[in-house]
């Protein structure tokens, strides 16, 4: 059965603005809002053979640029390692020594800083239309 | 026609699924009627957690999953 890739969505915020504004809103149409190509005809004035097509491109263009730079699967693996570090940093023991206990402060702030980066606020991901 | 489907929250980079009951005919302004669930695909494997009692209720009454959704709800064994 043909299933969305819902991950699509997570290359659209990675790549959406290399894409044409067009092609961004019905890509995120469908994988934002998960309206149907039916739907998102109706609403973009296109045939639903148009959108289609247009999502066809715009994500055959996202894998492209996904495979060139690896921007999403690198985020990934970022936010995997300040994970481990924050967990490992974690674990040092109750240390009656000053200097390791800053050493292990300091490591949680870097993972912490790492890990809000990651989660900037939501800023005009959402195309407006008409 | 009341439909079934998933509305993107979260942040940038961050996608995160509701699940929503929604009336098709305001598809683009993003109301819904209510939200039954949520899909994180985030995860691996993805978490998904569906209120089977309102889904059931909902498909009863005539409100058509989209094919995401209803892949969903036979993941989560609410719909064989």
């Amino acid at each position: 059965m043909f299933e969305k890739d819902m991950t699509v969505g997570l290359l659209l915020d990675f790549y959406g603005d290399v894409l044409s504004e067009h092609t961004r809103s019905l890509l995120y149409m469908y994988y934002g809002e998960d309206l149907s190509l039916s739907e998102i005809a109706e609403s973009a004035g296109i045939s639903r053979q148009g959108v289609r097509h247009a999502i066809k491109k715009g994500e055959e263009e996202l894998r492209f640029l996904e495979k060139q730079l690896g921007l999403a699967a690198q985020f990934d693996a970022l936010k995997d390692t300040a994970g481990k570090l924050r967990a490992l940093a974690a674990c040092i023991k109750e240390s009656g020594d000053p200097a390791v206990r800053a050493l292990q402060e300091e490591a949680l702030r870097c993972a912490d800083i790492i890990l809000s980066e990651t989660e900037e606020e939501d800023t005009g991901i959402v195309p407006e239309f008409n | 026609m009341v439909k079934i489907r998933l509305k993107r929250i979260g942040a940038k980079k961050a996608p995160f699924y509701r699940v929503v009951v929604a009336d098709g005919r305001y598809a683009r302004d993003g109301r819904f009627i209510e939200e039954i669930g949520y899909y994180n695909p985030m995860t691996n494997p993805a978490e998904v957690k569906i209120d089977a009692e309102k889904a059931t209720a909902w498909i009863g009454k005539g409100a058509q999953p989209t094919e995401t959704v209803r892949a969903l709800l036979k993941k989560t064994e609410i719909l064989k």
